[in-house]
């Protein structure tokens, strides 16, 4: 069961990406109306708007906050060519006795790509505070702050480029094994060849570099992710395309001594259709997709370690009609007044692990 | 598993409906909670303009969290005692590894199961109170985890009197009429009344009703008692039926087997016996009475039509006829008596309860298992339970031909619970103890979620400092420590930013902080955070900066003091030291020159030759250099050293420099040279 509270988000066209926090109690939402919101919880779990400003020229793509260890920061980019860096600084005080107020200030703006860019995201932490973006031209652009304290500096430290224009990268927090690994992934429709591409740090080259492309998934990809690695061996990457792949990827050491990848790709065709968005849970015990097919798929591991969907989350009045699920338990009848907008059923901690 | 079984969610919202159906999630970090927003997938080559649905439907975003029992408090210290009972377990098994013995596992079992009923008690009571009665989703709480916890103890029971006792041949009848009688206790309240109304009873409604339903729960004493009021009870009916009841024998450990079946088939013939020759024709109800302590199964019928459940009176009913069934017997005589009481009621539905008893008595433990996960308890009896038998390892055969791998599920489990409990609010600290049992796994997972506790208070953030400690999670402490130096920067609380910098033992975070001291005390003259600076004692050699920044405002401290000639002393010290920041020089320099000029002379000549040394060597290419920046990024001010008046009248401030360095010099000379000699 789940309780829902909607809240109106006063954006004026589609959200394209809802991002939080490492606390999970702000919120960051960018659209194609231009602007970005930052949310606060409060202590009774509401959620407030405290910032909103128009932050772009173009529709904003995605938003990634950077760790609490270096502030209250946040990057977007857009349509518009650019990716921004903001940091919340305290204004001056209006009065002694009112709190000082809050408000975002943009730090630098970065005008290096010539075509849109897809995807920001914020280096893990060991890596200090850098920041990667990739581009419809196919660039991966790192970017580096190397004065904490003041972030309007940020030289361009590594530039690759792909063949395929890139529409998504994500970073991998764990460094078991490989470190500094990056995957991008590509939406070009025209060629039959691999749309992911995993990156790292080369030592001799010095210089970041493409390792690896996943030749298993040569359809268009929308998004992808690490998932965070809780004492897991290899690491394991999401990937949204045709279908939802999981690429379980494993450091290994050959015969020679050189370090190399070992690549393995599971498939879930479940959604029948295109699949959007992928999102890991915390422990990476779970795993959320997004399909065209109007469902939200929520995945979680079992104790034999397999992939199962476990719930099934729609927009009302989608695809086929159904009726309440039938294996409803009868002792788990809880109905909260937020709740009206789910048929009953089970979810989450209700889903057998075998 | 196909989409059928699937558990499946609607959800109103009018703009994903417009474009296309479409609706994208994702996880809030920190709890159990998902954000849903209405999605259009949109490409980077498509033209850039409002989309068609701008502005017609309202822009929500869903937070959708599964419900969760343990809000309550009532419900934490459940968890909170059962949590105890859980480590109690662990550290019992780790202890005495080998030759633990069955009975401690029930004991353990029935705690759990005296935490259960302790809570539900409270639950109650707390359900009555007048606050709650009035607030409906307060009371629909109380009632949905009265309804959970009820049915939990109810097959937790059920499950140590199958499965936990040692003895396979040993007799379950009176156990499970003890645990029929739990769980209906309403019979028991009515005859209590019967019983205190004494001769009068008979007459009441229900009275006959009572009586019956007390037979067939076995409450034979109880039966005895009020049919000893009735009014008629000097008549011969009743005098029978008091012997009856009297003489039935009663199976008791040590007895045996063989003489009690023989004295349980002699007292059986003698009622039938009594029943065929009419002794109880005058008392119809009697009579009826006397029929169900036989085992008539037309009476036995009759009556289950009106019972609850399809288990509440199958104990009774064994009682009258196999007083001495076995655990293993049990399976067959369920299956007669479920196909029985299905016949009697077609269309009556089996709860997911019902369904689980069925499943105990069954020896249909897997499924039973599977069932338990459906609960919405958020697996505390699963994971309990799983673990009980896991260590127990009384069904571990079982598992093994069920192809079932209980330790896996066993630590699934419970690091599926550990986490859930660690990212619920206020329950996290009694998660770390689950996760705490999960090995490798269950530390990373700390590891992982321990910093993302939301640090409100310094006092929480101390508390998840020593469990981060205690755990040797040398990097949550650090990234704790950092955070919270981050945040008391932006605050301006600058003393404590150092503090935390100081404990995160981050070179880079301690350079900034006292960087940003220094640069803060060379563009106002004014020192922050002077407690702090004093208390850092030998933590300075963390970082260069950091010594540098403690020696400096040594010198500061001697110098306010007018302990100019120590003051002089550490002056040329730092100087010679080479940790001095650039953009501290002119500031280090212009701290000499009141000495330099002072009229009685506190630096000698030697360490006088030594600042001049430093200022033509050191200061004076570190403006050249600064000049050369400036015009070369004549734009970018930030990398100009000087950012105050000085700048300007540096050369200025360069010559007086000297001069004051040459005055000083000669004076010094002067006085060296003039000492009478020792």
């Amino acid at each position: 069961m789940f309780d829902v509270e909607p809240i109106i988000a006063d954006h004026k066209d589609v959200i394209h990406d809802v991002v939080f926090d490492y606390y999970g109690r702000r919120m960051a939402t960018c659209s194609s109306d231009q602007t970005v919101k930052i949310w606060d919880e409060d202590e009774q779990g509401r959620w407030t708007v405290t910032s909103s400003w128009k932050a772009h020229s173009g529709s904003i793509w995605r938003v990634s906050w950077a760790n609490p260890e270096f502030g209250q920061v946040i990057a977007t980019c857009s349509f518009d060519r650019t990716a921004s860096v903001w940091e919340e600084v305290m204004g001056d005080k209006v009065s002694t006795t009112s709190a000082p107020t809050r408000r975002w200030v943009r730090r630098t703006t970065l005008v290096d790509s010539r075509t849109s860019v897809t995807d920001v995201e914020f280096a893990p932490k060991y890596l200090g505070l850098l920041l990667a973006t990739a581009s419809a031209d196919g660039i991966i652009r790192i970017y580096e702050a190397p004065d904490i304290m003041n972030l309007s500096q940020w030289p361009v430290q590594h530039e690759i480029a792909n063949k395929l224009s890139l529409s998504c990268l994500s970073w991998n927090t764990s460094t078991y094994m490989v470190t500094q690994l990056l995957a991008a992934g590509s939406d070009e429709s025209a060629t039959p060849t691999g749309k992911v591409f995993l990156f790292a740090y080369s030592e001799n080259a010095r210089k970041c570099v493409k390792i690896e492309t996943v030749n298993d998934i040569t359809d268009p990809v929308t998004d992808v992710a690490f998932a965070p690695n809780a004492g897991r061996t290899f690491h394991m990457l999401a990937v949204a395309s045709k279908d939802l792949y999981i690429v379980n990827i494993r450091g290994v050491t050959d015969s020679t001594g050189n370090a190399k990848l070992e690549l393995q790709t599971l498939k879930f065709s479940e959604h029948n259709c295109p699949v959007w968005r992928v999102c890991w849970n915390m422990l990476a015990t779970m795993l959320i997709s997004t399909g065209d097919d109007g469902c939200v798929r929520i995945w979680r591991m079992n104790y034999t370690r397999q992939w199962k969907c476990a719930a099934v989350l729609k927009a009302e009045g989608s695809g086929p009609t159904y009726e309440p699920n039938p294996t409803t338990p009868t002792l788990a009848t809880t109905a909260s007044a937020t709740a009206k907008f789910y048929k009953k059923g089970t979810i989450g901690n209700q889903v057998p692990w075998h | 598993m196909n989409d059928d079984t699937l558990p499946t969610f609607a959800l109103g919202d009018a703009l994903a409906t417009r474009c296309g159906n479409t609706l994208t999630a994702s996880f809030v970090p920190g709890g159990s909670k998902i954000a849903l927003s209405a999605y259009r997938p949109l490409k980077w080559s498509s033209r850039d303009a409002p989309s068609d649905s701008a502005g017609q439907d309202m822009v929500l975003i869903h937070m959708a969290q599964e419900s969760s029992l343990y809000t309550e408090p009532l419900l934490r210290s459940l968890l909170s005692e059962t949590n105890a009972t859980f480590q109690t377990l662990q550290t019992m098994c780790q202890v005495q590894h080998g030759t633990k013995k069955g009975s401690e596992y029930i004991k353990i079992s029935r705690t759990y199961r005296s935490i259960v009923r302790c809570c539900l008690e409270k639950l109650e009571h707390a359900k009555k109170m007048p606050e709650v009665q009035e607030d409906e989703t307060k009371e629909q709480q109380y009632a949905d985890a009265i309804m959970t916890f009820y049915a939990i103890e109810c097959l937790w029971y059920l499950f140590e009197i199958l499965y936990m006792q040692q003895h396979h041949n040993q007799l379950i009848v009176p156990q499970l009429l003890e645990w029929t009688r739990f769980h209906y206790p309403h019979t028991e309240d009515r005859a209590t009344d019967l019983l205190l109304m004494a001769e009068e009873a008979s007459e009441v409604d229900n009275y006959w009703d009572t009586l019956k339903t007390l037979v067939m729960l076995g409450h034979l004493d109880v039966t005895r008692a009020i049919l000893s009021q009735h009014r008629k009870a000097n008549q011969a009916a009743y005098q029978s039926a008091e012997t009856v009841l009297k003489t039935m024998p009663i199976y008791q450990d040590g007895y045996a087997l063989q003489k009690f079946c023989s004295q349980w088939e002699y007292w059986h013939n003698d009622l039938d016996r009594k029943l065929v020759s009419q002794v109880f024709a005058a008392e119809p109800e009697l009579e009826v009475l006397m029929q169900l302590l036989k085992g008539s199964n037309e009476h036995w019928d009759e009556e289950l039509l009106k019972s609850q459940d399809w288990y509440e009176f199958l104990p009774g009913y064994l009682l009258y006829t196999r007083p001495t069934c076995k655990p293993f017997e049990l399976r067959i005589a369920v299956t007669n008596w479920h196909n029985r009481w299905s016949q009697l009621r077609p269309d009556w539905q089996m709860t997911q309860m019902s369904r689980m008893v069925r499943q105990l008595m069954d020896h249909d433990v897997k499924l039973f298992i599977y069932e338990a996960q459906k609960l919405n308890d958020s697996h505390w009896f699963a994971t309990h339970l799983i673990d009980l038998i896991y260590h127990s390892g009384q069904l571990k055969t079982h598992f093994d031909q069920q192809n079932l791998d209980l330790p896996a599920l066993r630590h699934a489990m419970i690091f599926e619970f550990g986490s859930y409990l660690m990212t619920t609010h206020n329950l996290w600290q009694l998660g770390i103890d689950y996760l705490d049992h999960c090995g490798q796994e269950g530390i990373a997972a700390i590891e992982l979620l321990l910093p993302r506790i939301p640090l409100k208070t310094e006092r929480q953030a101390f508390k998840i400092l020593a469990l981060a400690k205690r755990r040797g999670l040398v990097n949550v402490e650090q990234d704790i420590c950092k955070v919270l130096s981050r945040r008391a920067y932006n605050d301006q609380r600058f003393g404590s930013a150092l503090e935390w910098a100081i404990r995160s033992k981050d070179v880079l975070a301690v350079t900034a902080i006292a960087d940003f001291i220094l640069k803060h005390y060379s563009k106002t003259g004014i020192m922050l955070c002077q407690d702090v600076i004093t208390s850092i004692g030998g933590r300075m050699f963390l970082s260069p900066r950091l010594v540098f920044l403690s020696k400096y405002y040594e010198f500061y401290e001697f110098y306010r003091q007018r302990d100019f000639l120590s003051g002089a002393e550490l002056l040329i010290n730092l100087l010679a030291s080479r940790i001095t920041p650039d953009y501290f020089w002119p500031s280090l320099l212009i701290d000499a020159l009141p000495l330099l000029e002072s009229e009685d002379p506190k630096i000698f000549s030697k360490e006088t030759i030594a600042i001049l040394q430093h200022l033509e060597m050191e200061l004076v290419p570190l403006i050249e250099r600064n000049k050369l920046n400036t015009a070369k990024f004549s734009n970018q001010t930030s990398k100009t050293i000087f950012k105050d008046y000085r700048v300007e009248n540096i050369e200025e401030i360069l010559d007086l420099m000297r001069l004051a360095c040459a005055r000083n010099l000669a004076r010094a000379m002067i006085i060296e040279n003039t000492a009478p000699a020792s």
